[in-house]
């Protein structure tokens, strides 16, 4: 019996996986931003982010 | 509310295009299992050349009129393309392995462009870092986003340029677009993991645009709060000055 099936299944979990996992860690850090900008924009006196 | 529901959608979206090209399609004849990798691969690969196009109009955009929406566009286009650009070579590096053999070669000029074109627009996002002037930055970045947009027909055209390891276009030989040649449930599934991640991308795209807009003003806004006191205790004219 050859494992070389299981070897590709690895692949293709890695690959949905770790872009998964990167797409939504992008997107939990974009609406963090967001949260906190939207924040220093209604209290002016705290500082903002710069914008870069 | 619209974006909430946009970013709930594009969840059940991914999770059922996922369900459908992982358990439901069956795996192709020759590639086996790591075919199926290619439902993500080309679909971030078309996200991320929409997201860099957008970036280059804006780019155009801003020189000619000086329109802060406009680096705010810019700017989101090119963060959401790079992180689009890096899920597709990530996929193609998990496809190669099992496939060609391979995670990299490059001696490939599809491969190697493409490596470019990260970089490139990583430049364009590490290039705004450099300057608080929000003016000067997106000047030097709509310039730097138009000299990488130069890559872009060479990533597109590099396998019908040059031969390498990858395949020339499936779907963007004009005489395939109607008849692909490729069963029509991958296609079903390719076009389903499309339509699912194009939510996500619109989603990030449009966050990451308020964010810059945010941005903008606050920035600017302190901007003149640093020189509003400068101001106030200038001395006065004189009056036959």
């Amino acid at each position: 019996m050859s494992l070389e099936p299981i070897g590709d299944v690895v692949f293709v979990v890695s690959a949905y996986v770790v872009i998964f996992t990167g797409v939504a860690v992008y997107a939990a850090t974009l609406v963090r931003r967001l949260r906190r900008a939207e924040r220093a924009a209604a209290a002016p006196e705290e500082p903002a982010e710069p914008t870069r | 509310m619209a974006l909430r529901v946009l970013g709930i959608s594009a969840v059940v979206a991914i999770v059922a295009a996922t369900v459908f090209g992982l358990f439901i399609v069956p795996a192709d004849v020759n590639q086996g299992q790591p075919q199926r990798i290619l439902y993500l691969h080309v679909a971030t690969a078309w996200l991320a050349y929409l997201s860099f196009g957008v970036t280059t109009v804006a780019c155009i955009w801003w020189l000619i009129r000086r329109d802060p929406r406009a680096d705010a566009v810019a700017l989101a286009g090119a963060e959401v393309g790079v992180v689009f650009i890096a899920s597709t070579i990530w996929a193609g590096m998990m496809w190669g392995r099992p496939v060609w053999g391979t995670f990299w070669d490059w001696g490939d000029p599809r491969l190697t462009s493409t490596a470019v074109l990260l970089a490139l627009y990583l430049g364009y996002l590490l290039i705004r870092r450099l300057t608080d002037d929000p003016q000067r930055r997106a000047t030097r970045a709509a310039i730097i986003g138009i000299i990488a947009a130069i890559d872009l027909p060479i990533v597109h055209f590099s396998v019908t340029w040059w031969r390498g390891l990858h395949q020339p276009p499936t779907f963007g030989d004009p005489e395939n677009i109607l008849n692909p040649p490729a069963p029509g449930q991958f296609v079903a599934a390719l076009l389903f993991m499309l339509a699912a991640f194009s939510l996500a991308w619109l989603w990030l795209a449009i966050n990451r645009y308020r964010l810059a807009r945010l941005e903008w003003s606050a920035e600017d806004a302190a901007r003149r709060g640093a020189l509003a006191p400068a101001a106030s205790v200038a001395p006065a004219p004189e009056p036959n000055a």
